[in-house]
């Protein structure tokens, strides 16, 4: 598991890759306190690279992103894989989410918002 | 498309006989069930032939059940005990109750990942193999986050059961075996230990039919949350090596 940290314009895209799970979720947390604005952040997590996500990742998304709404800023999922997607889909928690096709549509308008068809 | 393949396999139910079935056995798993069946469900459509997936829950008494059930999926099959048996139960009735050409035993914890199988298939399917069991000892594994400790008890342990049973496969333990329809039927009627070593058995018992059994060397992560108890299970492990001799030597499992 490794998980990179980079900024395109305003938004801290965060990337994941192989197995994501409860023995990735400090690594995740402290990447995201050292690379975070404190006001307005915009963090796109990247999921493409991502073959599986247990739940205890989904929750400690979920609370990541609460957090950064509390101080105006937000989080989505971006492009996440299709093993993911059904994950999401499947645990209910697709719905939780904002989740844009790529990471380049995260941030201001959120416009392209994934459609589940 | 990819995710058609899923939505199809989610949506309409099998109308031919599925080429793979595969068991996943769960005790208490709400939190982990569904991810693994998600990645399962994922990776299997792909391979774009009819499969089923059995769910063979081992008595939970926690809500695992209620949330497999919950995800709606046409070909999944739960298959249900009275109470807690053990895991070696577990698979026992789940690929009793398969009805593939090709069934795959997977832990719910999804420690070797899904995408692993299609190694395995191709090694039965091409008839090299009747069993191919994925393993965390062959040359090209690789083994994420396993302590120490837990490699050192695994390789005594193997020690202890290449000496009494004559096996000589490196990984006996790992959850990640596939047989064929014919091997599976000759070899869980014949299983008569319900708990973790029942892997073992199954492994004496192919060399005793002389079945081929080929170890596939797979990437495996130590998932969070094992329910595995080293010493606990170390002491059954020894336990029921011996018990597996005597069976042998008793002819417990001649045909008939």
């Amino acid at each position: 598991m490794n998980i990179t940290a980079r900024r395109r314009d305003n938004v801290l895209v965060l990337q994941p890759t192989g197995r994501f799970d409860a023995h990735s979720i400090d690594d995740f947390r402290a990447l995201l306190a050292s690379n975070r604005r404190q006001e307005r952040d915009e963090v796109a997590v990247d999921l493409n690279e991502v073959e599986f996500v247990d739940e205890s990742v989904l929750a400690a998304l979920a609370e990541a992103r609460s957090d950064l709404r509390g101080s105006d800023g937000d989080l989505v999922l971006a492009s996440p894989s299709q093993s993911v997607r059904i994950i999401l889909e499947l645990t209910g928690r697709f719905d939780d989410f904002v989740v844009v096709p790529h990471h380049e549509m995260a941030g201001g308008t959120m416009s392209g918002l994934w459609s589940v068809a | 498309m990819p995710y058609d393949n899923y939505r199809t396999w989610k949506e309409q139910p099998l109308v031919e006989a599925p080429v793979i079935s595969v068991v996943v056995p769960c005790y208490n798993e709400r939190g982990r069930i569904v991810p693994t069946v998600g990645a399962i469900a994922s990776h299997v459509s792909d391979l774009g032939v009819p499969w089923e997936l059995i769910i063979a829950d081992d008595g939970s008494t926690d809500d695992t059940v209620d949330r497999v059930r919950a995800t709606g999926l046409t070909n999944l099959r739960v298959v249900p005990a009275p109470r807690n048996l053990g895991k070696g139960a577990a698979v026992r009735r789940g690929m009793m109750a398969a009805r593939g050409a090709y069934l795959l035993f997977a832990d719910a914890d999804c420690s070797t990942p899904i995408q692993e199988l299609d190694k395995l298939l191709a090694a039965v399917h091409d008839g090299r193999a009747d069993v191919a069991i994925g393993s965390r000892a062959a040359s090209g594994s690789e083994a994420e986050n396993r302590s120490a400790g837990r490699r050192i008890a695994t390789a005594g342990l193997r020690l202890v059961a290449q000496r009494l049973l004559g096996t000589r496969v490196e990984d006996t333990q790992c959850g990640f075996k596939l047989f064929s329809s014919d091997a599976a039927r000759r070899l869980f009627s014949r299983q008569t230990i319900d708990g973790f070593s029942f892997d073992l058995e199954l492994l004496f018992l192919a060399r005793q039919m002389e079945m081929r059994v080929v170890e596939v060397p797979v990437h495996w992560f130590d998932a969070p949350g094992s329910k595995v108890e080293p010493l606990k299970e170390a002491r059954r492990f020894l336990r029921d090596v011996v018990r597996i001799r005597l069976n042998g030597l008793r002819g417990v499992y001649a045909d008939g």
